[in-house]
């Protein structure tokens, strides 16, 4: 039997700002991630320092390697924050039982991804700002300018599909054990998505493999923008991408009702 | 505070996108040459828009006996018969031509070619406005095919290429001194082809030379390996071209499924087989006629070089390259004919022929080979109307090149004013009175070198007393040898004492030739120049002396003289005796030898296979 | 002295199971606007499932929860409550002025920050990353993020774990304070002084069900049973014969302290002088809320093991 009761002193129209909330969300992730130089330096660096060795130093054709790599460890490098991110970040939260604190406050869901995406998309920016730098300083990369921006924006909205695929193992994935499962998906992918050396040096069933693996499709994605792609048709790629996005945010979606039956 | 990295970060990232640095256009002569300008009309340069009257026009493939063609904007806007009288088009307040008399050609095209160096700009200047190139170093194809869709790029040819070409280790194309890669078996053709189109190849060219063929005269690439080449080209939506010089070579390809043979043949005649394959499977060929009568010493491109409609448009190198003939390789000239009937008939079955001249082997040039080539076509019996067909629209039906060869409405209008008729006569198309690239008037020019040579008075070169290296006058001695073109030779340059005079010292040349390469060798080089490309005039000089003693092993070494920008040397053996003898070799006297402009002169041992040692005092000029 | 208040949650037959497990059935409750309610029970009675259903993490089989007339889990509701759960830990590198402003955005009339910090007592450390609080002061930290939102409607789960007694006292005065100022209040708690000192109500789960409800005066008033404590040299199985004596412990083996209990004291007190036992330093003690707890579920388990 329910009672309304009117006469309680509340008002339950009024909201918070929504935006104000979203701006501190990713305000306080960005700013954690700042103060754990523990994990945002080798993030950072993991990428920029492979990409200088075999990119630029022990480059095997000084005309288009730097460029090629350049790209794909572009994208090695934009996967990493989605996965940590939301894969072992999700899972730690979790553990800890903050993630039950916050699900149980007034915190708008939107909020908790939305200021993840904007961390990923930050990081991103850094690692591409310094790739390209690297690139244009010491391996002679040189593009049109409007190859230089369509690049980043690929990179940078290309690791939507890997904040889904993170937000799916953080949800599954137990604490102690997420950090290290991440790193055992995040690594091979990129290795056998043709990322750390061009997919044309891979043995032939390992390149048909690639074809599965979603970075190689956001990598031949990017390499278009140069013309060094193995000549698949765009649409390939974007379709393939899209696919794990929806398949990922259903299973997160699943994941997280799942709860329930706790 | 928080405010203030909200502004700073953005602004900062917007200003990193523009310091960004964009590819700049590529400069690759070493020493621009000066364009002299000398338009053959003597009239102001015409471009962007312009009426011609009245002109015969082929579009690249019909032909339209009397229109006026509107250029808009440079487009070609308007094309009219001039009987239908169209107020507006008359009317137009722009410039005209009187195009009585003469025929307005689309661009021509030139399907085989080498591109490097100055190619582009040679090939423009004769009305040839795409080039197909068979094989050339990736870094300049690249730095080409980058401006072939600019609309500015109205100062040279448009370039396809196919970058390197798929050879075997040793095969055709490894002997030019490039570090290539080669294939050694079927399994790493798909890569190379991979790696041909991440490089910017718009098709693949494959060497063949069939197991079953009578010569084996280079390492060839296997039946497998070709086979999957072109299966791997295709799969990969690129086209798949093939040397070849031989009809069973031809016929294995052909029936393998390559799209093109891009030489004719002199073994044989063709026959019927072949001529069913190349129809079954809609093969083209493109003949280079131009070549083959060059290797058979048929050419009669000296003829051309000298017309006046000519001449004065040829650079000194183009005339160097035009004079220049191949090593004897034993065939016969009536070998010539083989090819010229063999083309009459596939043409006259209805088989592609395209027109390609190889340029700038010896006895070819960028350009006017082309030209060279369109009469050696109808010499082969083909009308002059499949000819003109041969240098337009064929290349455009079979080779990407968009509307390269055709004449469109709207397109960009890339075309030549000839005087005269080439329907009736083919040669017509050297006539030329103007050229368009992408609607901008190109002022044709004799291309001079306006640096004069560095000349060398008689003189010293190296006593050797004191050292190897360093010359009196030239860049200097060093060693040489066909590594530099993958071959296995070694050399070693010492000092000798003279025993018998303790001021003097002599230079010891030591070696082992070793086979690997075609024409091995080993020795030592003088440069004269700044580099290969920089030639010295030595018209001053009688001739080049200098001691020399030979050993138990060593009875004769090699002079190479090579011309500037010139890969295949004049060639002046010497016997050696087992004492000193003085050696002389008179300039004049060495034929084909252009003294005014020689790079480089090489003292070697070659051919011979085996080690070596010979000993050379007081090289000098007298 | 009580008057009418307003009804702020309503819990109406609720039940719940996981599989065929009944975790909970039946449940009737009510919570009024100032009132802090204790749900009190021992290990797998209900408390947990039952404060999870009203912040509407799990669904429920039977029956309806209301809160401020709305479903639990609503936007609505959460934008009104304030929970304190028990974490294990929370996100390190965030100071702690920074994890109330974030919480207070959340809010959209938030207390005031220093108000906040009057609550919790945190302004010493409010610029302290949470990784380097103590126990307590982490305790203190997500009792102010319960709270910083202004809520009508506060849960507090085992809010005072951890605390030693200064800090233990400091937050029972903020929550009677936010008592005083209209906030209800939901606390689980294993110290029984503390229900026992705070509640304006207690609702005791055993099994899944409601067993006891009142205030604790209430409760205590239920249970007869008095200690009766001594000193003597009395063998202890000639006390457990005593009428009226339902058990008798010794509390000191070497001092001899025997302490009986018994629902009917007085009679207790005639059986035992008519033994003619020797003691000394006689008390008599009421029951304490602990007390009651235990005889409660051993009732119960009794009457559930005699059905």
């Amino acid at each position: 039997m329910m009672m309304t009761d009117s006469s309680i002193n509340l008002n339950l129209d009024k909201k918070p700002s929504l935006l104000n909330i979203f701006y501190l969300e990713a305000k306080t992730e960005t700013i954690r991630l700042f103060r754990t130089p523990g994990f945002s330096i080798p993030t950072l660096l993991f990428p920029v320092m492979f990409y200088t060795f075999f990119g630029i130093v022990f480059s095997m054709n000084p005309a288009t390697m730097p460029t090629y790599l350049m790209i794909t460890y572009a994208v090695f490098g934009v996967i990493g924050p989605a996965l940590f991110s939301f894969g072992v970040g999700i899972a730690i939260e979790r553990g800890q039982g903050w993630f039950d604190l916050k699900e149980v406050s007034p915190m708008p869901a939107s909020a908790y991804i939305v200021s993840r995406i904007a961390l990923t998309f930050i990081f991103s920016t850094a690692i591409i700002v310094l790739l390209f730098g690297i690139g244009a300083v010491f391996g002679e990369v040189r593009l049109f300018r409007s190859q230089w921006i369509t690049l980043a924006a690929i990179f940078i909205f290309g690791s939507l599909p890997f904040c889904a695929i993170g937000m799916t193992l953080g949800l599954y994935l137990k604490a102690s054990s997420a950090p290290a499962t991440v790193n055992l998906i995040y690594l091979p992918m990129g290795f056998l998505s043709g990322l750390w050396l061009p997919i044309n040096f891979l043995p032939e069933f390992m390149q048909q493999f690639a074809n599965l693996l979603p970075p190689y499709h956001l990598a031949q994605l990017a390499l278009k923008v140069t013309d060094m792609d193995l000549g698949f048709p765009i649409i390939l790629h974007i379709s393939v991408l899209a696919a794990y996005t929806l398949l990922f945010v259903f299973l997160a979606v699943k994941a997280y009702h799942k709860k329930d039956k706790q | 505070m928080k405010s203030k990295f909200l502004i700073i970060i953005p602004l900062v990232l917007i200003a990193f996108f523009f310091l960004l640095p964009e590819p700049e256009g590529t400069n690759d002569y070493q020493s621009q040459p000066q364009a002299k300008s000398q338009s053959a009309s003597n009239l102001q340069p015409l471009s962007g828009d312009f009426i011609i009257r009245n002109v015969q026009l082929y579009d690249g493939t019909n032909q339209f006996e009397k229109v006026d063609v509107l250029v808009q904007d440079f487009r070609l806007a308007e094309i009219s018969r001039v009987e239908a009288e169209d107020l507006n088009f008359l009317n137009k307040d722009v410039p005209e031509i009187d195009g009585t008399g003469k025929t307005l050609l689309p661009g021509l095209i030139d399907s085989h070619t080498h591109a490097y160096m100055n190619a582009l700009s040679e090939a423009l200047n004769f009305g040839v406005t795409t080039e197909l190139d068979m094989f050339t170093m990736p870094e300049f194809a690249n730095a080409h095919q980058g401006k072939r869709d600019n609309l500015d790029n109205t100062a040279e040819a448009d370039l396809f290429s196919a970058t390197i070409l798929a050879t075997a280790p040793g095969g055709h194309g490894t002997e030019y001194g490039f570090e290539i890669p080669v294939l050694k078996n079927a399994s790493q053709a798909d890569d190379f082809v991979k790696q041909r189109i991440e490089q910017g190849a718009d098709y693949i060219k494959a060497v063949y030379n069939s197991k079953k063929a009578e010569r084996q005269h280079f390492p060839s690439i296997d039946y497998e390996t070709i086979a999957a080449l072109i299966k791997s080209a295709h799969k990969h939506d690129k086209l798949l071209v093939v040397h070849i010089d031989n009809l069973i070579s031809a016929k294995e390809v052909i029936a393998l499924g390559a799209d093109g043979i891009i030489h004719s043949f002199m073994d044989k005649l063709v026959d019927q087989e072949l001529i069913q394959l190349m129809l079954d499977k809609k093969a083209f060929m493109i003949a280079t006629l131009a070549v083959q009568a060059s290797v058979t010493q048929q050419s009669s491109v000296k003829e051309l070089m000298q017309k006046a409609y000519n001449s004065p448009f040829l650079s000194k190198q183009q005339s160097q390259q035009l004079k220049a003939t191949f090593p004897n390789f034993g065939i016969p000239a009536q070998a010539l004919n083989n090819a010229l009937q063999s083309v009459k008939q596939l043409a006259a079955a209805g088989v592609p022929i395209l027109a390609g001249s190889d340029a700038p082997n010896p006895g070819t040039t960028h350009g006017l080979s082309l030209h060279a080539e369109l009469e050696l076509l109808t010499k082969a019996g083909l009308s002059n109307e499949q000819v003109l067909y041969a240098a337009t629209g064929a290349a455009g039906k079979y080779f990407p090149i968009g509307d390269r060869g055709r004449l469109m409405k709207d397109k960009l209008a890339t075309m030549v004013l000839v005087d005269g008729n080439p329907f009736v006569n083919i040669s017509d198309t050297q006539k030329i009175e103007r050229i368009w690239k992408n609607g901008v008037e190109f002022s044709r020019v004799s291309v001079e070198n306006d640096k004069a040579n560095m000349t060398f008075n008689a003189g010293m070169i190296n006593s050797f007393d004191q050292q190897i290296y360093v010359t009196k006058m030239g860049k200097g001695i060093g060693e040489t040898t066909d590594q530099f073109a993958g071959g296995k030779s070694v050399v070693e340059l010492s000092l000798i004492k003279d025993s018998q005079n303790l001021d003097n010292q002599f230079l010891k040349v030591r070696g082992d030739v070793k086979s690997g390469f075609m024409f091995p060798w080993s020795g030592f080089s003088y440069l004269l120049g700044e580099n290969q490309q920089m030639g010295v005039d030595l018209s001053r000089v009688k001739s080049l002396r200098f001691k020399a003693k030979g050993s138990p092993n060593t009875k004769k070494l090699s002079v190479l003289l090579f011309q500037t920008g010139s890969f295949r040397p004049i060639q002046k053996d010497m016997d050696l005796s087992d004492s000193w003898q003085e050696y002389e070799l008179v300039l004049s006297e060495v034929n084909n030898l252009d003294t005014s402009d020689i790079a480089n002169i090489s003292i070697v041992r070659s051919q011979a296979i085996g080690e070596f040692e010979f000993f050379i005092d007081e090289l000098r000029f007298e | 002295m009580t008057q009418k208040t307003q009804t702020v949650a309503t819990i109406s037959n609720v039940g719940k199971s996981f599989g065929d497990k009944q975790v909970l059935s039946g449940i009737n409750m009510q919570l009024h606007q100032s009132e802090i309610l204790s749900v009190l029970g021992p290990n797998g009675a209900g408390k947990t499932t039952l404060i999870n259903t009203m912040l509407g993490r799990l669904s429920l089989d039977a029956g309806e929860i209301s809160l401020f007339g709305h479903p639990p889990g609503s936007m609505l509701v959460k934008r009104q409550t304030g929970a304190m759960l028990q974490v294990a830990g929370l996100p390190d590198m965030s100071t702690v002025k920074e994890h109330i402003e974030l919480f207070q955005s959340y809010y959209a009339e938030p207390m005031s920050y220093q108000q906040v910090m009057d609550y919790s007592g945190l302004k010493d450390i409010e610029n302290q990353y949470s990784k380097t609080l103590s126990g307590g002061q982490k305790q203190r930290l997500l009792f102010a993020l319960a709270i910083c939102g202004n809520p009508k409607l506060l849960f507090l789960d085992e809010p005072t774990v951890g605390m030693d007694i200064t800090a233990r006292k400091s937050l029972w005065k903020a929550i009677e304070n936010l008592k005083a100022n209209g906030t209800s209040i939901l606390l689980t708690t294993h110290y029984l002084e503390e229900a026992d000192r705070l509640s304006d109500r207690i609702v005791m789960l055993s099994r899944g069900k409601v067993v006891r409800e009142g205030t604790p005066a209430q409760i205590k008033s239920q249970i007869n049973t008095k200690k009766i404590r001594f000193q003597s040299k009395v063998n202890i199985s000639e006390l457990v014969a005593i009428k009226h004596v339902e058990k008798a412990t010794q509390l000191h083996a070497e001092n001899n302290y025997f302490e009986l209990e018994s629902t009917n004291a007085e009679e207790a007190l005639k059986e035992l002088f008519k033994h003619e036992i020797a003691i000394s330093d006689l008390t008599i003690v009421g029951a304490a809320l602990e007390d009651a707890f235990e005889i409660i579920n051993n009732q119960d388990s009794t009457s559930s093991a005699s059905e």
